[in-house]
């Protein structure tokens, strides 16, 4: 009957025009809003959203109505713990603010933030890694420079020179550093003796070869050890530094090496597989995206040294069932500049269209600099980057040995800072696939040095 | 008695009205919901666009790097092209294959069936890379069996050759849906045919050849344009599994839109690379389209 | 014995033979996936065998517990949450839409339907910031919205074309006797259409069960509140390497989620069991 046809689609279009006017709440204006009000949309039970509606930039702490503001970082279980251990301190001793975590995992942290970006629905407060704030300050950085707020944060125990190196420049800063990270070699002890090699601070390039011949002329199957495909980056531009002195890119984007530069490099390179030092890249390739907890040839002691930061060390530690131990990056005694890699471990930003710029502001200040806080916190973000918040772990001794060890000795050699140019992911890819080539013994590195300068040239053109 | 040409009339409810109200839904759907998205992606690929500039009209440009600048494009293209012949008839036959067998009256044939299911549910798990880098490792389960039977040990993710096949045997291995698919299909093949065959006395492969293939082609025609479509388009993969190595031997399509969109930042240059993916698929479709009236049988006499 | 009889038995044991053969290569990750729920971090990533060497208890008890805030038991009510009426609606809103393209006439019908197969072909990556800006302004994000509304429109354009082509599998005759016996269009899918479509209609709900609970894109994008998470995000909330990620909690939670979709699977197995007539309809 069509009657019956009529009254069933009567009934479907009454269903879901009533799914979408509840869904279109009208308290959503436009898209500049933050997400407290789509909260309320969804029919939250949050006593915040009623209120906070028409403030501007919210004189927080002087007010008694009940904020809730959002924090966004990456992590695993300890970190999340401690973090949000933390935020419950703060609303104990402010019981108007409430702070929500958005917590997850690295991989897909920074394709979220880009959303969040460009719908404007960023967090109050974000974590930032190193390795974003270059495009993200030449692309208009959404985030409150912090300069303007060393009267609302006390910044004296850290040390702004060190985080404008990767955070900004005299003149914008775009977040707080919130730990130090330090690249050096972390080994498996029983290794390295069973090989009759002495870890110590001063090697160079040519010990590592020399005691990669070593282990594999006791056992063709073991290797010294073993890089990832970040890592192969690092020692690219960590040896380019020692050679020259300079960054991959200039901050012009001008390559920042000649061609003898760059063969020495690759020559080395190659001779590291060639000498059995690090596993052939057919066998290798299969982990160079995963740290050495995952790498089933270091947790079976098939190679023993992996080069690494400082902040891997505890997850590694705990999937290694042998002793562990850390020593310096090599350098030369020759180099221009020692060149290993220092960096901040993130950096922790208020986001420009947050309403609550200034709670953000006390609550950052409360992070880093109540003792409380610090003990709570621990090395969870590393070895902070506060001078005060890093002495008070250490006399607690809550810093694992290691993890200190390698900061302290990397600092002995830090080399200058990476800058944007050399950070660019276009860049890295390009690096990559030429470190590839190299391993795969698929070209020269002659061959490779001219072909890379090449292609580095053409492409630094276009991300000027 | 009416007459036949007088029922025929009346029967077919025809270039009336009645289709609209039943596809209205999707109508509302598509223009509240996709037509936006369509539009503001076409658009972008005219741009520079950012994310987070604004962004500036650059013409064509997009389009002309692509095939001219861009280093890796006709890499990944074509990689992408070898792994949809790997990967869409590898599932497509397995999957009939399978199907078939589990059609039978067998006993515990649910769990078996739940079985062949299972690895489309497990699809993107985290356990799965950690595990496909076990099994294909050099001193992977796959090696120890090969060495049992005295072959020697292969990288089967690390050499370039391989691992494009290798990543492919993944993708196969999740033939579940396509599985499923034929099942409803060969459920749907009316007994009295079967009946009538066996009367007749026609053999297996006879029944097989003349009732069973023919009734499925229509769900064949299914499962080969949507799993050509999803081919194209993989991403999961080669991010799960390789990152699109070794030497970029496994940089789909998908995974460098991916990295241009999200890592490079070239939202831009990301929509104009999808829209020609766009166009490739949907030049293989209509090749599809177009072929199905001479091997595919539709009840409905073709009649669309 | 006949000799037919012999042959078939043999034919059975053949197919239990290799279905089972194949069948532990099929099953094998996930019982991988459960040893390694009772394994060490340095296990799971160092040995391939099933059997723990060490049996590390807690990974079902602490991996529930999860980063202590919210529990694995609010995950998996908020993905229930989100996917049910997603399912639901798109099973109707596609079934509708299925039977106006297969079984109807009206202009434009061609190039309407080559629409719904066109933002099939289109890569999601590209749309994501756009989608992600529209469900912004209808302020639908943190929700699930973004997930229920659309199947209500049949936006899951897949199953659109699934059911054309079962649909069309079904004789037209039956439609007209049905016509001339006084059905409206309506109850000849409801009383033809549909029991005839059983298996097929089933298949989309389990497809679109499992697609939606292991979607992990999507949420990630559209739900940014830890209280709202899937099971997708959670399972993914703590793999960081600057802290110590507790492995076999990941994999006991993993293989936990599992058990939904498997359970339905399993459970509407009958509807591709039950076999189909086509004659002996009343009209």
């Amino acid at each position: 009957m069509k009657r019956n046809l009529k009254i069933f689609i009567s009934i479907f279009l009454v269903l879901v025009l009533s799914i979408v006017l509840t869904a279109c709440n009208p308290v959503v204006q436009s898209g500049n809003l933050p997400q407290g009000d789509s909260r309320s949309a969804s029919g939250t039970s949050d006593t915040s959203a009623g209120t906070k509606t028409e403030q501007g930039t919210d004189k927080g702490s002087t007010t008694r109505e009940k904020v809730t503001l959002r924090f966004s970082w990456w992590g695993a279980d300890t970190r999340h713990q401690a973090t949000l251990a933390a935020m419950e301190l703060y609303s104990e001793r402010n019981p108007n603010v409430r702070i929500e975590g958005e917590y997850g995992a690295f991989a897909t942290f920074h394709q979220k933030l880009l959303t969040q970006l460009a719908g404007r629905t960023a967090p109050d407060i974000v974590s930032v890694d190193y390795k974003w704030t270059h495009d993200l300050i030449k692309q208009g950085s959404p985030f409150v420079n912090m300069y303007e707020l060393t009267d609302k944060i006390d910044m004296s125990g850290f040390d702004l020179n060190f985080a404008k190196i990767y955070g900004g420049d005299d003149n914008y800063l775009i977040g707080l550093p919130a730990g130090v990270n330090g690249m050096g070699y972390l080994y498996n002890v029983e290794f390295l003796k069973k090989f009759g090699i002495e870890p110590h601070n001063e090697w160079d390039w040519e010990t590592v070869i020399e005691n990669g011949q070593k282990v594999q002329a006791q056992d063709s199957e073991k290797h010294l050890m073993y890089n990832i495909s970040e890592h192969w980056v690092y020692l690219v531009k960590t040896m380019l530094k020692q050679i020259n002195g300079n960054t991959l890119l200039n901050d012009d984007y001008t390559l920042g090496f000649s061609k003898e530069d760059i063969t020495k490099v690759f020559t080395y390179i190659r001779r590291l597989v060639e000498t059995g030092t690090v596993p052939p890249f057919e066998e290798g390739v299969l982990y160079e995206n995963v740290y050495a907890d995952q790498n089933p040839n270091w947790l079976n002691q098939k190679f023993g040294i992996f080069p690494t930061s400082s902040s891997l060390i505890p997850g590694i530690a705990a999937a290694s069932d042998f002793e562990l131990d850390v020593f310096r990056y090599p350098v030369p005694k020759d180099a221009v500049d020692p060149g290993i890699l220092v960096t901040p471990s993130m950096f922790i930003s208020i986001y420009e269209y947050s309403k609550y710029q200034d709670i953000a502001a006390d609550f950052i200040d409360f992070f880093f600099n109540d003792e409380e806080a610090i003990l709570i916190l621990k090395d969870t973000r590393g070895v902070p980057a506060n001078e005060k918040a890093k002495e008070l772990l250490v006399r607690e001794g809550l810093i694992p040995k290691q993890v200190a060890d390698m900061v302290s000795q990397s600092l002995t050699g830090a080399g200058i800072a990476e800058n944007g140019p050399s950070l660019n992911p276009e860049v890295i890819a390009l690096l990559k696939d030429y470190i590839q080539q190299i391993g795969f013994l698929k070209i020269t590195p002659e061959e490779a040095a001219e072909k890379f300068m090449q292609e580095l040239e053409a492409l630094a053109a276009t991300l000027k | 008695m009416v007459s036949r040409k007088v029922l025929k009339r009346s029967a077919r409810r025809d270039i009336g009205s009645q289709g609209y109200i039943y596809i209205l839904p999707w109508i509302i759907g598509f223009l509240v919901f996709q037509l936006y998205p369509f539009i503001a992606s076409f658009v972008y690929s005219f741009t520079d666009f950012s994310i987070l500039k604004p962004m500036s009209y650059v013409g064509l440009n997009n389009y002309i790097k692509m095939f001219t600048a861009d280093r890796l494009y006709w890499k990944s293209l074509s990689a992408t092209f070898k792994y949809v012949l790997i990967a869409v008839p590898g599932k497509l036959m397995f999957a009939l294959f399978i199907a078939i067998i589990l059609n039978m009256k067998l006993r515990f044939i649910n769990f078996f069936r739940t079985v062949y299911y299972l690895p489309s549910i497990l699809g993107g798990s985290v356990a799965i890379s950690i595990l496909w880098r076990f099994l294909f490792s050099k001193d992977g389960t796959v090696n120890v069996l090969l060495k049992a039977l005295g072959i020697p040990p292969v990288d089967w993710l690390g050499n370039p050759n391989l691992a494009l096949g290798t990543m492919g045997l993944l993708v196969i291995w999740q033939f579940g849906s396509s599985m499923v698919l034929f099942l409803a299909g060969l459920r749907n093949i009316p007994s009295e045919l079967y009946e009538a065959a066996k009367v007749d006395g026609a053999g297996k492969v006879t029944v097989f050849f003349k009732i069973t293939l023919p009734m499925l082609t229509p769900i064949i025609f299914f499962n080969l344009v949507m799993q050509m479509i999803n081919a194209f388009k993989e991403f999961n993969a080669p991010y799960l599994i390789t990152k699109g190595g070794p030497l970029n031997s496994t940089y789909l399509y998908g995974m460098m839109l991916y990295e241009n969109a999200f890592a490079y930042l070239k939202m831009g240059y990301a929509s104009a690379q999808s829209w020609i993916l766009f166009i490739i698929i949907m030049l293989f479709t209509a090749l599809a389209f177009k072929s199905s009236p001479y091997w595919t049988y539709y009840e409905d006499g073709g009649d669309f | 014995m006949s000799r037919i009889k012999i042959k078939k038995k043999m034919r059975v044991f053949v197919s239990y033979i290799f279905l089972s053969i194949l069948g532990i290569i099929m099953v094998y990750p996930l019982l991988w996936m459960f040893s390694a729920s009772f394994k060490t971090n340095n296990e799971i990533f160092s040995s391939f065998s099933l059997i723990p060497k060490v049996i590390v208890s807690g990974g079902y008890s602490g991996g529930w517990k999860g980063s202590g805030q919210y529990t694995f038991g609010r995950f998996f009510a908020n993905t229930f949450l989100m996917v049910l009426p997603t399912v639901f609606l798109t099973v109707i809103s596609s079934l509708l839409v299925a039977y106006g393209f297969a079984r109807f006439k009206f202009r434009y019908k061609k190039f309407l339907f080559a629409l719904v197969l066109a933002s099939l072909m289109l890569p999601s990556e590209v749309v994501i910031i756009p989608r992600y800006m529209l469900f912004n302004r209808f302020g639908w994000l943190d929700s699930y919205l973004p997930f229920i509304v659309p199947a209500a429109f049949a936006t899951y354009s897949f199953f659109i074309f699934m059911l054309v082509q079962y649909i069309r599998g079904i004789p037209k005759e039956l439609d007209e006797s049905a016509f001339i016996d006084g059905c409206s269009s309506f109850k000849i899918l409801t009383h033809i259409i549909v029991p005839l479509c059983k298996p097929a209609i089933v298949s989309v709900a389990i497809f679109q069960f499992v697609w939606r609970w292991n979607d992990f894109l999507n949420p990630l994008i559209y739900i940014s509140s830890v209280r709202k998470y899937t099971l997708s995000l959670a399972l993914r909330m703590t793999l960081d390497v600057t802290d110590t990620i507790i492995w076999n909690q990941v994999m006991a939670m993993s293989v936990l989620s599992l058990v939904p979709p498997v359970l339905l699977f399993f459970f509407t197995q009958r509807y591709f069991v039950e076999g189909v007539a086509t004659t002996g309809l009343k009209g």
